[in-house]
């Protein structure tokens, strides 16, 4: 057992070597790793960020209902009494039209322009909170609520959430094909790294083959320097995704609130960063395994 | 020891090395193999180390025929054969001591026990003072012998040597070939592929001499040196 620790201690060690042998170049094969990896890792964090974002704005779920014009009081109050006595309302607003009218002329720039209207173009409307964010449900109590008298419209104020939930599909399915395309391009790098490496350590091999090395002595210690190089190239990636996001920060820190949001990217999770380092890693091994079977030369 | 069985070994560019070559070493026995350049040596050598299989025929190491192991097998094998090289096949990027502890590092040896062994095959060929030089500051002479010290540092029972004294000048080649009979008293099987007359003339008890990759001769010799 202890021999089976110094076998692989001594492949570690190997391994480390050849990458400190040459620090320019392993560093340009780690950061070119990095770059490759820095896309797929910053979209997938970006989308999951954004994901959560609408999630939290389904959990409130409104439902905006605008009278017509012409609807009177007592078809405002049978409204209103109707919106209260439905199962799935957990609560209602109401907002006048003269409401709704001082609200807007209390906005900057707005007063002027509404003064050269000769009566009020704004309707009576109910502000609905649903009992649940189910979007069946909810698009259940948009249709009833459209067929009510006197409703002119009926908006649901999340069914943005939900195209962004349906565009975060289409987005994780698009970072999908972006991982398997830079994975297919870390793949490349890593077998020809490896394969490099084995044609400048060919006296080496030859030497270990003829004292007496099996192929899997020979191989461990390139499979460590694959392994090594992957995970020192998602470390990159990391590092250049966590640049990236905390300069959409920045700039989301100005853009966000004139949606009348509070949002920015948080830093990566450390179940996040572990995933990345471990598939990184063993897709460098893995790559590192194909490229030492395909190199290495065989005994005749 | 070793018995070679009508072995045949061809190429893949068709030439054949060896054509149907038969013979026993027994354990002990310290034998050259002579014969001019592309006679079939090296091959012979290769075909006993387990370097290389034989196209045909059998060739036995204690009983185990080689051509039916697999090549794990056969690299374990090798960790207990001492091999020695012309062109010494050194790593210049590592120190003396760290190419004779190299076969010690693939059995998995370390600690003092590989120190030891590495001190121990340093000082039987005179190169104790050398531990730490780069190989290429030495001259071909202690190149070989670093060769030979990385070759026994696993004490192996048989040595197979190819040219060990070829490019040397006399003086060193006389100080490798006391090395090797120092060996050989000591019990070690040497198989030595060689055309240097002087060895054979002085050191040699036993001769295979090969031609075109046949078996030309066998024959027992009794040196006068060697009896010293």
């Amino acid at each position: 057992m202890m021999s089976w620790f110094i076998q692989h201690g001594r492949a570690l060690r190997n391994a480390l070597t050849r990458l400190s042998r040459s620090p320019v170049g392993s560093l340009l094969a780690i950061l070119v790793i990095g770059a490759t990896l820095c896309l797929p890792v910053g979209l997938y964090h970006a989308i999951n960020e954004a994901g959560t974002l609408g999630r939290s704005v389904l959990h409130e779920p409104h439902i905006t209902i605008f009278m017509a014009q012409d609807a009177d009081l007592i078809t405002v109050r049978s409204t209103w009494d109707s919106l209260q006595a439905q199962r799935g309302v957990q609560s209602v607003r109401y907002i006048s039209s003269e409401e709704a009218l001082a609200e807007m002329k209390a906005a900057p720039g707005l007063a002027e322009a509404l003064s050269v209207l000769d009566k009020n173009p704004l309707p009576h409307t109910f502000v609905v909170t649903a009992k649940s964010a189910d979007p069946n449900q909810l698009e259940a109590l948009r249709q009833e609520f459209s067929g009510w008298a006197k409703v002119e419209r009926v908006q649901l104020d999340s069914e943005w959430a939900h195209r962004l939930a349906a565009l975060l599909v289409f987005g994780q399915h698009l970072v999908m094909g972006v991982a398997l395309v830079m994975g297919l391009a870390l793949w490349a790098v890593i077998v020809n790294t490896v394969r490099l490496q084995i044609l400048s350590a060919r006296d080496e091999l030859e030497v270990s083959h003829l004292m007496g090395a099996t192929r899997t002595t020979i191989r461990r210690p390139f499979l460590y320097f694959g392994f090594l190089q992957g995970l020192l190239g998602a470390a990159a990636a990391l590092g250049l995704a966590t640049l990236g996001i905390h300069l959409l920060n920045g700039l989301l820190t100005d853009l966000t609130p004139l949606f009348g949001l509070d949002f920015h990217l948080q830093p990566f999770a450390l179940k996040e960063l572990l995933l990345c380092e471990a598939i990184t890693g063993i897709l460098g091994w893995i790559a590192a395994y194909v490229s030492v079977t395909a190199y290495l030369p065989r005994s005749r | 020891m070793i018995r070679l069985d009508a072995v045949v070994k061809r190429y893949p560019d068709g030439h054949e090395a060896l054509s149907g070559v038969s013979l026993d070493i027994e354990a002990g026995e310290m034998v050259f193999v002579t014969g001019h350049s592309g006679a079939g040596k090296s091959t012979l050598l290769k075909l006993m180390a387990g370097i290389e299989r034989p196209s045909s025929g059998a060739v036995l190491l204690n009983g185990q025929n080689l051509r039916q192991l697999s090549n794990t097998a056969l690299a374990r094998l090798r960790q207990n054969i001492g091999l020695v090289f012309q062109d010494h096949r050194l790593l210049f990027d590592r120190n003396v001591w760290q190419n004779v502890a190299s076969p010690l590092t693939l059995a998995g040896s370390y600690g003092d026990d590989m120190k030891r062994r590495v001190g121990a095959a340093l000082e039987k060929v005179g190169l104790s003072d050398k531990a730490l030089a780069n190989p290429v500051t030495l001259s071909g002479g202690e190149q070989q012998r670093v060769c030979i010290a990385r070759a026994i540092v696993n004490r192996p029972r048989l040595v197979l040597a190819d040219e060990p004294t070829g490019g040397l000048d006399p003086h060193y080649a006389r100080i490798i070939l006391d090395i090797f009979r120092s060996f050989h008293q000591a019990g070690v099987t040497l198989v030595i592929a060689s055309h240097d007359e002087v060895a054979l003339s002085h050191y040699a008890t036993r001769i295979l001499h090969l031609e075109d990759g046949r078996l030309g001769g066998d024959s027992e010799t009794n040196s006068a040196e060697f009896a010293t």
